[in-house]
């Protein structure tokens, strides 16, 4: 009788410790896919960010080079003579519910004499 | 009968004497015109107590008729058109022939310096040397709008400064002789930046028959010396493996990191070592030779020019076929600005040699990059042949990322070479003049700074107005950018170009409309969003 009893007991502390393993695993399953929607949704979220950043920056929204102005560093397409004024810039949005980004922009300017007319 | 034949003889007489009179009197007056019309004798004279001198234009007339080689005509060194320039003599003309310093203007009469005292000793520049400068302007707005002069007096050797704020009054600032000099020659004016905030100083190289190879650090300000680099006539060092020849190339100075001071010095010796100077905020020191090309045979003695370049991409092809992730400028579509994004090229300083081998000189240009593997020897570099048009291509002949390349050139040049939009340019002539015809060429050189092919057509070449001075870059009406004589105001080239980033034989017309140039540098995200 006594070892029937614990018989059952055995078998229900192991239906016990199954069920609450399938259930930790269904809910660390689930809790996961959440996390990786999530995840997935901040990265979009962040991408789009970026891209709407990236947009500002095009040339067809014209910025205006407005920072301090300065030397301007090392270019592929070098002048010897120092008719080239840099300015640096920090251009920065922010969207509503996304992310914000900055950028550092250079804008190069010629300062060059006009023709007489 | 023999009476009237007498009279009509002594009437021509008369009127051929009364024409050559006149004649006289005409040539008399031309000549004093040209004497005293555009480019007067009057001027300063700085006594041996240190003191200017107001001389009338017959005293100063009496000095340059001692001196039977001066030119009547000064010799356009320099033409300033930095707004310090005060406005009535905007741009200002400068020449420095023989220790006398002359300025003007445009349409203006020229004034002059000249010293006291001094021997004959030592010979004005000639030839190569002439291409140089003669003279370092220093122009300041801070505290208030200053325009200041530093130029050698070869006779007697020694450096003079003249603060020329009022073209009018000029003030002696200071002169400078050093100890163990050889003989003066051009100097330059840089700014560094010190522990205690920023010095601008005057750079002097030690000349032809020093005792040793030097340079020197002169305070703009008052003539004193910062600091100096002595180089052994005997002793090679493991940083510097090479026993340096006399200086005579006035050095070129560079800026590396953009922050408005200069960090490095180039040098070169009589024989052609190259020799790189970086300087500390503590004034000091390190030299390195980086180029070598006394194998060459040649002499060295005409200023240096130097730039800060990013170096062409490795991979680019003839026709630019694949785009460059070089090319960093914001383009139309926004996704290559994260391409462009921190992806620059390797910088590397590019210095442009003018060497001179009996009557032949030759063109170098050199690209040493941050941290040179070699030393730089003429077997590492490209031969061109100015004479032939290889705009086109030069398929698998040229290294991938050349090291340099060097050229005879078919006549001496004129002025010092220039770079615009990774173009360099160099006027030459084949006439020999010192005085203003010295800075008049009859040929233009324009080849791509890193390939050395030519950019221009040889006919657009061949068709520009000659003579021609100093060249200088112009905004056309039109918008596009031209290339200008900026002493007489002439267009040389309407259409400028400029070397393409994606292509690496390719050069593409400037235009202003393409400025302000935008460079995407670097991209981040809000701080407060990340720790959120």
């Amino acid at each position: 009788m006594k070892s029937k009893g614990f018989v059952l007991i055995v078998c229900l502390c192991f239906i016990a410790l199954v069920s609450s393993m399938a259930l930790s695993g269904l809910l660390i399953g689930l809790l996961s896919q959440k996390i990786g929607v999530a995840g997935q949704l901040q990265l979009q979220q962040l991408q789009r960010a970026k891209q709407l950043h990236l947009q500002q920056l095009g040339p067809q929204n014209n910025l205006v080079a407005q920072g301090e102005s300065a030397v301007c560093p090392a270019e592929l397409a070098t002048w010897s003579t120092p008719v080239t004024r840099c300015r640096w810039i920090v251009v920065s949005s922010q969207h509503e519910q996304l992310t914000g980004w900055s950028s550092l922009m250079l804008a190069t300017e010629l300062q060059i004499p006009q023709e007489a007319l | 009968m023999n009476f009237f034949v007498h009279g009509k003889f002594m009437g021509w007489l008369m009127v051929i004497a009364a024409i050559g009179f006149c004649s006289d009197l005409v040539a008399s007056q031309s000549e004093e015109i040209q004497l005293t019309g555009q480019h007067n004798a009057a001027g300063w004279h700085l006594n041996t107590a240190g003191q200017y001198q107001w001389v009338s234009d017959k005293e100063g007339a009496v000095y340059l008729a001692q001196h039977e080689a001066f030119c009547q005509q000064p010799r356009p060194d320099l033409l300033v058109r930095s707004p310090m320039v005060p406005t009535p003599m905007h741009p200002i003309f400068l020449s420095n022939e023989q220790g006398v310093l002359r300025w003007w203007s445009k349409g203006g009469s020229s004034q002059q310096i000249w010293s006291d005292g001094g021997s004959s000793k030592q010979q004005a520049p000639e030839g190569p040397a002439l291409i140089s400068n003669q003279l370092a302007v220093i122009t300041s707005p801070e505290p208030t709008t200053q325009l200041q002069v530093v130029w050698p007096e070869p006779q007697l050797q020694r450096y003079s400064a003249v603060d020329l704020s009022e073209p009018t009054k000029p003030k002696s600032l200071w002169q400078w002789q050093p100890t163990m000099m050889g003989s003066v020659q051009t100097p330059v004016v840089a700014t560094f930046k010190t522990i205690t905030g920023s010095q601008t100083a005057v750079i002097t190289v030690s000349g032809r028959d020093a005792a040793q190879p030097a340079f020197w650090l002169i305070d703009a300000k008052t003539g004193q010396m910062i600091a100096s680099q002595l180089y052994s006539r005997s002793k090679k060092t493991v940083e510097l493996p090479f026993i340096l020849q006399d200086i005579t190339a006035a050095p070129a100075v560079l800026d590396r990191n953009a922050d408005g001071y200069i960090d490095r010095i180039y040098l070169v010796d009589l024989h052609g070592r190259l020799v790189q100077v970086d300087v500390t905020e503590q004034m000091q020191f390190q030299s390195r030779v980086v180029a070598d090309l006394s194998d060459a045979g040649a002499r060295f003695e005409v200023q240096l020019v130097t730039s800060r370049s990013l170096l062409p991409d490795p991979q680019l092809t003839e026709h630019g076929a694949e785009a460059s992730a070089l090319s960093v400028s914001v383009s139309k579509d926004p996704q290559k600005l994260t391409e462009g994004a921190g992806s620059l090229g390797q910088a590397a300083d590019l210095l442009v040699l003018v060497s001179t081998k009996q009557d032949q000189s030759r063109l170098w240009l050199l690209t040493i990059p941050d941290s040179p593997a070699f030393t730089i020897q003429t077997h590492h570099l490209t031969k061109r042949d100015l004479s032939v048009d290889d705009s086109g291509q030069l398929k698998g002949s040229a290294k991938a990322v050349p090291t340099g390349w060097y050229a005879d050139l078919p006549a001496l040049p004129v002025s010092l070479p220039q770079i615009f939009a990774g173009v360099l340019y160099l006027p030459v002539a084949a006439t020999s003049d010192t005085c203003a015809g010295a800075r008049q060429a009859t040929q233009l050189i324009a080849r791509h700074v890193f390939e050395g092919t030519s950019v221009y057509d040889p006919t657009d070449l061949a068709s520009i107005p000659t003579p021609f001075g100093a060249l200088a870059a112009l905004q056309r009406s039109s918008g596009e950018l031209a290339l200008q004589d900026s002493h007489s105001g002439t267009l040389l080239l309407p259409q400028l170009q400029g070397i393409r980033a994606d292509c690496r034989f390719c050069t593409v017309p400037l235009h202003q409309q393409d400025y302000p140039k935008w460079h995407h540098r670097a991209i981040y995200q809000h701080e407060s969003e990340i720790y959120r």
